[in-house]
């Protein structure tokens, strides 16, 4: 296998696992070419000698369209899989970019292809390892360009530091806009709520990829005899929902009524609710929770 | 429901005693705060007497789980009881938690 190759394979696993609770995602690999290990050992070539290795010449980059799937999609990363992370707390005097970035044990059934797919004079510095950024879409795009046109340019900003303070400005901005559409999204599920619109409550609240246009008929009618229980579907926390789904190996098929049903299962508890369930969603779920769960 | 910190140099216990669900996570979660301080390396909750926990209840142990986490730190969920067990089991966290008798 190539390196290439061996990259696809471990974005394909990442995009399954990301996907399995239907979060809104983009996921971009790459691999450093020869070239660019080279310039890096250029560079850095002292420390990687002294045992320090290189540890990304594989590269994820997950990119979440909502500032709260940052968490979700960070918790992905647990245990033994994990080597390092680089995680940077927001200051409160200070806008700048914040680092994400979490390197990982490539997956055991890889390494022997990893090894022998690595160019030869460059194998003992590099680590079994990839690493995986994290980001909003917002910040994406300020962090590309910033890296292509200051980071990689740093003589370009000498003596136009007003420049390179509004180009954190515009940082700033972007971090406003996240809090911006969480809040419209939130507010517009605690009003869809109040209004009854209970597809739309869950479509706002969840703010996912849900498969068909709204709530069965029957699901609807229910919620609007039972408000107590359309009040418990919008009290449940959506990051331990969608870490419930991204926690278990078998993966649902999300719908609006799975969704309800599976709160039901997991905060509602509400038995005439349950007795709703077709045969296949009951089903679904029993081997849902049947199956243990992988190591988030 | 009620929460006791116990501080210990650079250990914290907290004791959660009755329900933690909506009504009550708010103030759990203020409590909690107080152990996330640069002092405190490892936190051990314990669970004898928490009789349920909703998705609220596990919000707060996730973030606290991120906490201890990100300071190189462990978290401990101690004394589980089945009840409680099995809504750790239903939602996957016990492959995130460390759970002790």
């Amino acid at each position: 296998m190539t390196l290439e190759a061996i990259t696809k394979q471990i974005e394909s696993e990442l995009f399954d696992q990301l996907n399995s609770c239907r979060l809104m995602f983009r996921l971009f690999s790459r691999t450093k070419t020869e070239a660019s290990v080279a310039h890096k050992m250029q560079l850095k070539g002292d420390s990687y000698r002294n045992g320090h290795k290189m540890q990304d010449i594989i590269g994820l980059r997950i990119v979440v369209y909502f500032s709260d799937d940052v968490e979700i999609a960070e918790l992905f990363f647990n245990g033994h899989q994990v080597v390092d992370r680089s995680i940077d707390s927001p200051d409160s005097c200070t806008f700048q970019p914040q680092r994400l970035n979490i390197v990982c044990n490539i997956p055991q059934h890889l390494i022997q292809d990893f090894r022998a797919a690595l160019p030869s004079q460059y194998a003992p510095f590099i680590d079994n390892t990839y690493e995986v950024q994290i980001r909003t879409i917002f910040s994406e795009g300020w962090h590309e360009v910033e890296h292509d046109l200051r980071y990689k340019c740093k003589e370009d900003w000498v003596g136009f530091e007003n420049y390179s303070r509004t180009l954190n400005g515009v940082i700033a901005s972007l971090e406003n806009s996240e809090y911006s559409m969480q809040s419209i999204f939130r507010d517009m599920a605690q009003r869809c709520f109040l209004n009854g619109n209970y597809s739309a409550m869950l479509r706002n609240k969840l703010r996912i990829r849900l498969s068909g246009n709204g709530l069965s008929p029957a699901l609807t009618t229910y919620l609007h005899d039972h408000p107590e229980v359309a009040k418990m579907a919008h009290e449940m926390d959506r990051t331990v929902l969608l870490l419930t789904l991204a926690c278990h190996s078998r993966h649902l098929h999300i719908d609006y009524d799975t969704i309800l049903f599976l709160i039901n299962r997991l905060e509602i508890h509400d038995a005439e609710l349950m007795k709703l369930e077709p045969a296949e969603t009951t089903q679904q779920l029993t081997e849902f929770f049947k199956e243990r769960a992988l190591s988030c | 429901m009620t929460t006791r910190i116990d501080l210990n140099e650079t250990q914290a216990t907290i004791t959660l005693d009755g329900r933690l669900d909506t009504p009550s996570a708010h103030a759990v979660e203020t409590e909690v705060k107080k152990v996330m301080i640069p002092e405190i390396q490892s936190v051990v909750v314990d669970c004898t007497s928490l009789s349920y926990i909703s998705s609220s209840g596990l919000r707060i142990l996730i973030t606290l789980y991120k906490y201890v986490t990100k300071v190189g730190g462990q978290l401990t969920l101690k004394a589980v009881s089945p009840a409680i067990r099995e809504i750790f089991d239903m939602t996957g966290f016990t492959s995130i938690f460390t759970i002790v008798d």
